[in-house]
């Protein structure tokens, strides 16, 4: 009788510690986007400190890094800094593009004053565009090839080391 | 028995941990932003995942309802376990609005889900498809109702078939006759010995059945 519940309860408890195992296991800023490998979904929104209209079809013909970050944010705050050594380093092979998360224009404009501007900034009013991109949270980053496909998503701060990785492997597809 | 009483009890406790880690809320620290006139919906985009509107476009009233309905059953993705339509989070705010600009733009809710399932994955579906692997989620508490219940019935028949009639044919002055010897008819079970001895003093005084008996006798 013993043996036969302990054989019950077993085989409850154990599926649900395996299950439990394998989720809190996984890399957490490496996710599985139904995005990858498909077609980036397209936008052309306003730079913050002009009218200019930047699209995605304007990126392409380059790799591009197109990263979702706001002020209110602080490990956007620390990772700002790595991408903006990023675009310096590799900005003429790849375009870097910040879209802006739910803030305000005259916080994001003080912010790029007093860390610096190295590539594009836009705004997303009403975040349709984080929308389509399915962006849980910021920092979000997405890796797109010359033809504006996603090749990866990230979650969460770029460290260097991420970014370099990335970047290389999408010139190298390139 | 006594084993599955104790694992019900822990059991109770698993599922209850459970229930409270994936229902309690939990609110991202985005902050609400005024609201800011929003970018126009693009149908073109929409309608390249989702095919061309097949509904009727909404307003008014009917509008609001349909937006709210969806909204109750897109998961938000920055809160845990709470709905576009529960969360005052600006990512949830967001969402409904697009579901509303949807539909007026004449989609189905249908395509509405399809669409946020195109970009965020099954995950945002409060509520699972039902096919494939997910057929678990739905048949799984039937299945554990119906094991249940067999389990309940089987012990219910083992017991009603077992000691309990025994022991209250062998209760002293029940039938003023001395059936000690049905003790023989009891399953032996050496680690059941002490327990029924403990049932029967309490039962019939502080002397087990065999020896109650005796004295009656």
């Amino acid at each position: 009788m013993n043996k036969r519940v302990l054989l019950v309860g077993l085989a409850i408890v154990v599926p649900l510690i395996v299950l439990f195992a394998v989720s809190f296991g996984r890399e957490t800023t490496k996710v599985r986007s139904p995005l990858l490998g498909r077609d980036a979904p397209p936008f052309e929104l306003k730079v913050v400190d002009d009218e200019r209209l930047v699209s995605l079809d304007q990126l392409k013909g380059k790799p591009a890094v197109v990263n979702f970050w706001a002020t209110w944010c602080k490990p956007c705050q620390d990772e700002h800094r790595v991408l903006y050594q990023g675009a310096r380093l590799y900005g003429e092979r790849v375009q870097f593009v910040g879209i802006v998360y739910e803030d305000d224009t005259t916080k994001i404009l003080d912010f790029l004053n007093r860390h610096g501007s190295g590539y594009p900034t836009l705004l997303d009013r009403g975040g349709k565009t984080a929308i389509a991109y399915g962006v849980y949270g910021v920092p979000e980053t997405f890796f797109l090839d010359a033809e504006g496909r996603v090749v990866e998503k990230f979650m969460g701060p770029l460290s260097p080391d991420h970014l370099r990785m990335n970047v290389q492997r999408l010139l190298e597809g390139s | 028995m006594i084993a599955a009483r104790r694992l019900t009890p822990s059991l109770t406790s698993l599922l209850a941990v459970l229930f409270v880690a994936v229902s309690a809320p939990v609110h991202a620290t985005e902050p609400v932003v005024p609201e800011a006139p929003q970018e126009p919906i693009s149908v073109e985009f929409v309608t390249s995942i989702v095919g061309a509107p097949e509904g009727t476009p909404l307003v008014g009233t009917a509008l609001e309802d349909e937006t709210n309905r969806v909204s109750s059953v897109l998961r938000c993705p920055v809160c845990q376990g709470s709905t576009v339509g529960d969360s005052p989070s600006q990512s949830a705010r967001n969402m409904k609005a697009e579901v509303r600009d949807l539909l007026a733009a004449g989609f189905t809710a249908d395509q509405v889900m399809a669409y946020f399932e195109f970009s965020y994955g099954e995950f945002v579906r409060l509520a699972p498809k039902a096919e494939g692997f997910n057929l678990f989620v739905y048949l799984a508490p039937l299945l554990l109702l119906l094991g249940g219940g067999a389990v309940t019935v089987l012990a219910i028949r083992r017991l009603s078939a077992g000691a309990p009639q025994a022991a209250v044919a062998n209760a002293p002055g029940s039938d003023g006759i001395d059936d000690t010897d049905d003790d023989a008819d009891l399953p032996v079970d050496p680690e059941l010995d002490p327990y029924l001895d403990r049932v029967r003093a309490l039962a019939y005084g502080t002397h087990s059945a065999g020896d109650a008996g005796k004295k009656d006798g």
